[in-house]
């Protein structure tokens, strides 16, 4: 059943057994996997089936810290992300990993590292988020990729290897899913209807309404057995922090954790890599395939060199590379790269593409969200956004990228040119519009806001699902990870 | 397929450019050009000053290193190999390349 909260009477009240907050891949995955269990799920949507200005005006807020720089240019908060049916899926890449054990090891020589989850607990629910994601094969094994079409992938030694990124369509969850949610008889999509507070008792343990508002000025009043914010890495500390029924600090935060420890996929592109492949063609270095290869180091490697979890994707742009070679910002052009390689190895038409590095950030919690002085429309807080690289995830980016194109040439694989940022790793930093960690996992609430099963420490029925609750990152994109832990949740939802 | 006089237009306006002097340089080509392999055979010789000497640089490369780069690479692969191997690389205009490659290119600079 759908709804139009605009529509409905100011003050109205829905009750329901689960109220799920923002429909995104996180939220949608929850609510489609809750039909018929016998719950009854209200599903709070921000804004409509399309982009809507004004909705997506809610998400402006300041970036203190490092800037938020993606495609080459700052950008704006409210740009990082997308606030209508299908959330942020709807300007998503598609591209799919699961995290690596190790990403879930703690690795005392990163800092506040691992997971308090068994790896077994989270990948038996890969196969089940790959679905969702709609992802062509049931593989990432790069030699059953390569094998595919009669190759071996490129650069396998004992230091770096090369991965597989699956590519979902990508599926757009709004648009995919939309209909079965309106469909469904025990579900209620509730569109234009912003979350603004979360009402407790003055102890804080229990959330009794759900506040919504819409900008045409009707208030919604939830009130659940169990409430999920499924909102993403910013507007999730951001609700928590600005429900205060409990006590000024907001909800959840006794500890000061709420908003700590935000973390981002640091990048740096710009780099190229010429291959030494006996044709120009490049498999799997596209968007629009069925998936994409990239080279990172092995986990050994990781481990005794002491290395975050990064791996550069190999990529030719859809425009191809002399179109427009002043993308690359400070990288050498495209036309440098073929020209140098062909004087310094010859090969006539050797294929080249682009490297770009994405590298897990270790867990800081100077690096945070939290609510700034200025309210929106709705009275809400906007966020203020304080992004911390360290010198340690500097260098330690830099570090894996050339170990990259050192393995590379040792394999035989052709050579790399390194973009300014891996070799003085000081100046701006790419991001992936990643958010994470800002409401990490840990059973113990002096270390995390959220328990394993991402109960809100301290409350009897609050849940957050998304990469917010990712202790550690790792260097796959976090759509995978985040719908597999929404499958989860939505189990033990049903068993509670 | 960018010839190398196509290259050298290309390279013009790079960052990566480098004029030589009339008469100088390795190249069997004519005049004064701005050549990528010149560009990092430059970077090296002012990493590593020593090795601004051809007779020093012919004497560590060996007799394999003839007079044309392209083919004293693909004679000397087996020795990038080992460079590779054992982790004499170096790092020239953001060109990650063996110890022997940043040898010849810094020959072909002189």
């Amino acid at each position: 059943m759908r709804t139009d909260a605009r529509a409905l009477p100011d003050g109205e009240v829905r009750a329901a057994d689960v109220c799920i907050v923002g429909a995104g891949p996180a939220g949608i995955t929850v609510a489609r996997d809750l039909r018929g269990s016998g719950l009854s799920v209200v599903l709070l949507e921000s804004g409509g089936d399309t982009f809507d200005p004004e909705t997506q005006s809610l998400y402006a807020g300041e970036v203190v810290g490092e800037p938020l720089v993606y495609a080459h240019a700052p950008m704006p908060l409210e740009a990082t992300r997308l606030r209508y049916l299908g959330g942020s899926s709807n300007h998503w890449g598609g591209m799919c990993r699961p995290l690596e054990p190790l990403d879930l090891e703690p690795r005392p020589e990163l800092g506040r590292s691992g997971w308090p989850l068994a790896y077994d607990e989270l990948a038996r629910w890969y196969p089940m988020a790959m679905r969702t994601c709609q992802l062509p094969g049931d593989s990432f094994d790069a030699d059953e990729w390569f094998g595919r079409i009669d190759r071996t992938p490129p650069v396998r030694t004992d230091a770096v290897t090369t991965v597989m990124f699956q590519l979902s369509p990508p599926t757009r969850f709004g648009e995919v899913y939309g209909a079965e949610l309106a469909a469904a008889e025990d579900i209620e999509l509730v569109l234009w209807a912003n979350a603004v507070d979360l009402r407790t008792p003055p102890d804080g343990s229990h959330v009794t309404e759900v506040v919504a508002r819409t900008l045409t000025g009707v208030e919604l009043r939830v009130r659940a057995e169990v409430v999920v914010l499924a909102t993403g890495g910013i507007e999730v500390p951001r609700l928590l922090l600005a429900s205060t029924s409990a006590g000024p600090a907001g909800l959840g935060n006794a500890r000061d954790l709420v908003g700590r420890f935000f973390m981002e996929h640091p990048s740096i592109s710009g780099s190229a890599i010429v291959l030494g492949w006996p044709d120009p063609e490049l498999p799997y270095a596209a968007y629009g395939g069925q998936a994409m290869a990239a080279l990172a180091p092995t986990t050994a490697t990781l481990v005794a060199q002491a290395l975050p979890a990064a791996a550069a994707t190999i990529e030719l742009p859809a425009d191809g590379w002399e179109q427009d070679p002043g993308r690359l910002g400070t990288a050498p052009s495209p036309a440098d790269v073929r020209a140098l390689y062909e004087a310094v190895a010859s090969p006539a038409a050797a294929p080249f593409a682009r490297l770009n590095l994405r590298a897990e950030q270790l867990p800081n919690p100077d690096s945070r969200v939290r609510l700034g002085s200025r309210t929106d429309r709705l009275g809400l807080p906007v966020v203020e956004v304080d992004w911390r690289l360290t010198q340690a995830d500097r260098e330690g980016a830099a570090r894996v990228l050339r170990l990259i194109a050192a393995e590379v040439g040792r394999a035989g694989a052709g050579r790399v040119v390194l973009s300014r940022t891996a070799l003085d790793p000081t100046g701006m930093f790419q991001t992936g519009n990643h958010h994470m960690g800002t409401t990490r996992m840990d059973p113990d609430p002096a270390l995390g806001v959220v328990d394993t099963d991402l109960r809100v420490h301290g409350t009897d029925n609050l849940y957050v699902v998304g990469s917010a609750v990712f202790p550690t990152t790792g260097y796959a994109n976090p759509t995978l990870t985040l719908v597999a832990l929404a499958h989860r949740l939505a189990d033990h939802l049903r068993s509670r | 397929m960018i010839t190398r006089r196509s290259a050298l237009r290309l390279l013009a306006g790079s960052g990566l450019a480098l004029t030589m002097p009339p008469g100088c340089g390795w190249w069997s080509g004519p005049g004064p050009e701005a050549t990528g392999i010149e560009a990092v055979g430059e970077a090296y010789l002012t990493a590593v000053p020593a090795e601004r000497d051809e007779a020093v640089l012919r004497a560590t490369l060996g007799p394999a290193v003839g007079t044309d780069p392209a083919a004293a690479l693909a004679r000397l692969a087996p020795v990038i190999a080992e460079d590779f191997a054992a982790g004499r690389t170096v790092v020239l205009d953001g060109w990650v390349l063996s110890l022997t490659e940043a040898r010849v290119a810094g020959l072909a600079a002189i």
